[in-house]
């Protein structure tokens, strides 16, 4: 037998949660207010309108040809040029990736839960120590670390290609040491019961199932790579974003569409490619 | 081939503080053939993971082949583990691996490193006579280079059993092989299993939550009701009493 109650049972629908969110975005406008922006910044004004207007259209007809009138002797043809600045973001990027895995793999060993189960107290402080070391490898960006080896090497490829590979270790370790945790966990048991070490445990009952997450988040992180390697081109590394920068400081537009052109085209076909061979490691 | 005897006194085990067996008392002779029967919950599972050598009995003693498995060192566990073969109920398949992997990874509780990486990466001939004249006598010998989350269900399962037998075990477990399959398949499944027993002389030790199944074809029957044993006889001998109280309910509610 029950009882009907006098008022219909409720819960509130503008719980914590909702104010929770209001309060983030609250912040957001308070933070746009601290940094001294006005809403009337947001559009162009002046000026800002007609080059806006014309670097827009120069996207309609990106250069096939130098811009400038004369070019010193021994240039090579604009595209010619484009196309070894993009063979050379790639190859840094290639370079700084396999790097990175490289140093990536063991970090990631590590800093998983995953390795270190059955191995008594010693792994995990191991463990702690190896995740704050990516921490820091992670938490500076590849244009501070740029910053730094310029000043230790120079302009020379180790210093392009270890601003990039130091982060990009440090993203991968954090990621893949996730990947491996969450890893279904009951082939790895059934091998355990069956008498397994924690290494065979490890090596036969977790690396398999987590391998493709593994092998799709590096080619993931592949792409990302290439644009991080473009973008330090404007600290002189010879990738494309060297010749973007000039472009640009000499306000020649159609190259600097060119160029960007040229860039989503090979991120697009590198991303295809990875889509294709994930499709083949995960299916 | 050797079977394995266990024997259980007064066995407890709980987990962060609830308790999932109370004071079990069970001897499995070497080569018996045994159905762990009981509603959900019961602690059948955990029953077996006892016998398998995973779960440490918190109170009580449990003797493998006569010897105290609560003394026992890394080395020795190991050494158990390998010995006891454990179908689960998920099947613990890597999804991923070619189903000759899956076979030749029975034997990882008794090779060393370099031999277990050479048998995964390329396994050896007789490894691979063995996995293939297992599948055969399960029936799908046929799969043995196929992915292995490529089969059905019931192949994985047949995987599974074979992955156990390539072990070379003293005793085989299995975890409700037949939780999800149809009444002619479950019977069929169950079949295999005490056929592969009696053939091998294994100790043969399955759950089930279907007790008519476990009287017909498993020669001893134990009842298992919020972790203690409730009955342990013949099959021959489970009286309706005993049904009864396994599968009692009050106002639809399972008795405590």
């Amino acid at each position: 037998m029950s009882t009907r109650p006098a008022v219909p049972p409720s819960r509130p629908l503008l719980g914590r949660r909702t104010v929770l969110v209001a309060a983030i975005l609250a912040l957001g406008a308070v933070s746009g207010l601290a940094v001294g922006l006005r809403p009337a910044d947001l559009v162009p004004h002046g000026r800002g309108w007609e080059l806006t207007l014309e670097f827009l259209a120069a996207a309609l007809r990106p250069a096939l040809d130098h811009e400038a009138v004369s070019v010193p002797p021994g240039t090579p043809a604009f595209p010619l040029q484009v196309g070894a600045a993009l063979l050379r973001t790639v190859a840094y990027a290639l370079a700084a990736m396999s790097l990175a895995v490289v140093a990536a793999a063991p970090l990631a060993l590590l800093a998983s839960g995953a390795w270190w189960r059955g191995r008594g107290r010693l792994g995990s402080g191991v463990r702690w120590a190896v995740r704050g070391l990516v921490v820091v490898l992670r938490s500076v960006h590849e244009l501070l670390w740029a910053v730094l080896f310029l000043a230790a090497f120079g302009l020379s490829p180790a210093t392009g290609l270890l601003a990039l590979a130091l982060p990009y270790a440090g993203t991968l370790a954090k990621v893949w040491s996730e990947i491996l945790d969450e890893a279904d966990p009951r082939p790895a048991a059934a091998l355990e019961a069956l008498g397994a070490t924690p290494l065979t445990r490890f090596l036969f009952g977790i690396l398999p199932v987590a391998l493709p997450d593994v092998s799709a988040y590096a080619f993931y992180r592949l792409e990302c790579c290439v644009r991080s390697a473009a973008v330090l081109g404007f600290f002189g590394i010879p990738t494309i974003g060297f010749l973007i920068a000039r472009s640009f400081e000499n306000l020649h537009y159609r190259e600097v569409w060119a160029q960007l052109w040229a860039l989503v085209a090979v991120v697009l076909v590198l991303e295809g490619w990875s889509a294709r061979l994930r499709r083949r490691f995960v299916a | 081939m050797a079977s394995a005897s266990f024997r259980l006194d007064h066995v407890g085990v709980d987990f962060d503080g609830v308790e999932v067996l109370r004071e079990v008392d069970l001897e499995i002779a070497p080569g018996e053939q045994v159905a762990l029967v009981g509603p959900s919950g019961a602690g059948k599972t955990t029953l077996l993971r006892v016998l398998d050598g995973v779960v440490q009995p918190c109170s009580g003693r449990m003797l493998w082949d006569g010897r105290d498995v609560h003394g026992f060192g890394r080395r020795e566990l190991r050494a158990f583990r390998a010995s006891v073969g454990f179908v689960p109920q998920d099947h613990g398949l890597v999804p991923n691996l070619r189903v000759v992997q899956n076979v030749v990874s029975g034997k990882l509780g008794r090779r060393g490193f370099l031999a277990s990486l050479r048998s995964l990466v390329w396994p050896g001939r007789d490894d691979l006579l063995r996995a293939h004249a297992l599948l055969e006598r399960v029936g799908i010998a046929d799969r043995l280079f196929h992915r292995t989350d490529r089969l059905s269900g019931g192949q994985q399962q047949r995987v599974a059993i074979v992955r156990a037998l390539f072990q070379e075990p003293e005793a085989l477990l299995a975890d409700e092989p037949v939780a999800s399959v149809d009444p002619a398949r479950a019977r069929s499944v169950i079949r295999l299993l005490t056929d592969l027993a009696t053939d091998r002389g294994l100790t043969l030790v399955v759950s089930l939550h279907d007790l008519e199944l476990a009287r017909a074809f498993l020669p001893r029957v134990v009842g298992l009701r919020n972790g203690r044993v409730l009955f342990d006889r013949p099959a021959d001998r489970v009286s309706p009493a005993d049904v009864e109280a396994l599968y009692a309910f009050t106002d639809g509610v399972a008795a405590s």
